[in-house]
């Protein structure tokens, strides 16, 4: 688990470093330094560049052009921000990697040799996993619930940002206006029973989100459906109304009732 | 007049022919007072939202029958002896809120027409075309009388 986290916090960073490249891509020279200096890192900040004679630094560079030691100062304020930023190890590692890629053009230098670029192709192209994905409980978002239908974006998936739980919005029932001032009818049973509860109860106007004219009206018929049997007036402590079925008590409700070992039997 | 729905809500077990003898003699009714029965519809059996309780027992069933007719405002009245009757488990009647009577409903017709005319631009003619046809309508008329 940890180890996959680590990959994919790696990854994430990549089109960041992209950025930085498609950047430095201007300042060819640039490259070649950093990449050199990030190589022999180590060595280059114990010694003091400062003080080293410039032919030390040429040869060094393979015979790069003059005022090395500009860049080089440069350079090294640089790498103290990196280090400062907290990029270090694969990082740097890498950066050095994809800024080797431009430097081939002018083939002055390569990091081919620590072969890091193999291994972080490798590491690009497959997904480490262990043996947990088989687990009953197994999440690959443990923060974040995803329900069967729900789309999520690629922004969810990314592990090292915290997991917005969003509310799933089940395929609720959605009218406009126009729609009710047309269909409400006392009639109309189908329709009307959208504005139930499922208590038997009319739904209100903040959650039909229609206007108050078709919510007068929607009451008004369903009043009327009601006081015509259409309707139940509540269905409080008996089966929830559905439009098209008997509101009838019958032996087949109970047995559903007994298996689902609901307790909301009624007498 | 204006334009009513009526609504009856049978017991389930009723028989077609009583059922439409009701409804036969609501019309008949109707058309004593110089109604108009415009349409009459069955729903079928429809299931209620709630055991309507008779003397006979809970319903969870009914046969809905709606006619709609034009009748004098006073036609309600006149259906109260429907509250009585053993079959039925409800009636109502709704008046048509959106209906469009008489000379509204012509003038409506005749702005229509004079709407189309402007648009096919041959006002004219066809003004021309229809007092023709008028005249040879008027003209059949009396020789038909004749």
């Amino acid at each position: 688990m940890m180890r996959r986290i680590a990959l994919q916090k790696e990854l994430l960073r990549q089109p960041s470093l992209c950025g930085l490249i498609s950047s430095k891509q201007v300042l060819p020279l640039f490259f070649r330094h950093q990449s050199f200096r990030t190589d022999n890192g180590n060595s280059g900040r114990n010694s003091d560049n400062s003080f080293e004679s410039s032919d030390d630094f040429e040869r060094r560079l393979f015979g790069d052009i003059s005022n090395n030691e500009i860049n080089d100062s440069f350079y090294r304020k640089l790498d103290k921000l990196e280090k400062a930023h907290g990029r270090s190890g694969i990082g740097s590692k890498l950066n050095s990697d994809d800024s080797r890629i431009i430097d081939g053009i002018s083939d002055s230098f390569n990091s081919l040799s620590d072969g890091m670029d193999e291994k972080l192709k490798e590491a690009a192209r497959t997904f480490v996993f262990s043996d947990e994905i088989h687990d009953e409980n197994y999440k690959f978002r443990p923060d974040v619930t995803f329900y069967p239908g729900m789309t999520y974006t690629t922004r969810d998936l990314d592990l090292t940002k915290p997991g917005v739980q969003k509310r799933f919005k089940r395929n609720e029932f959605e009218t406009t206006t126009q729609e009710v001032l047309k269909k409400a009818d006392f009639r109309n049973v189908r329709f009307l029973s959208n504005f139930l509860t499922e208590a038997g109860i009319i739904i209100k106007r903040s959650k039909t989100r229609i206007s108050a004219k078709a919510q007068r009206k929607v009451a008004r018929e369903i009043k009327t459906a009601r006081a015509f049997g259409l309707m139940p007036f509540t269905t409080m402590g008996t089966k929830p109304f559905i439009f098209g079925r008997s509101m009838k008590d019958e032996a087949e409700d109970y047995e559903h009732q007994h298996n689902t070992a609901s307790t909301a039997t009624d007498p | 007049m204006p334009l009513y729905d009526c609504l009856f809500l049978v017991k389930p077990h009723v028989r077609k022919e009583s059922l439409m003898d009701l409804v036969a003699r609501v019309g008949i009714q109707a058309y004593e007072r110089n109604g108009v029965i415009t349409d009459v519809k069955s729903f079928g059996t429809v299931q209620l939202g709630y055991g309507i309780k008779k003397t006979d027992g809970r319903y969870y069933q009914g046969q809905l029958m709606q006619m709609t007719m034009m009748v004098p405002p006073s036609f309600n009245q006149e259906l109260q002896y429907l509250n009585k009757e053993d079959h039925l488990l409800r009636w109502l009647i709704v008046k048509h809120r959106n209906a469009v009577y008489g000379l509204e409903f012509i003038n409506e017709d005749e702005g229509k027409d004079e709407l189309s005319m402007f648009r096919s631009g041959s006002l004219f003619n066809k003004g021309d075309n229809e007092d023709d046809d008028d005249d040879d309508d008027d003209g059949d008329e009396e020789y038909d009388v004749e």
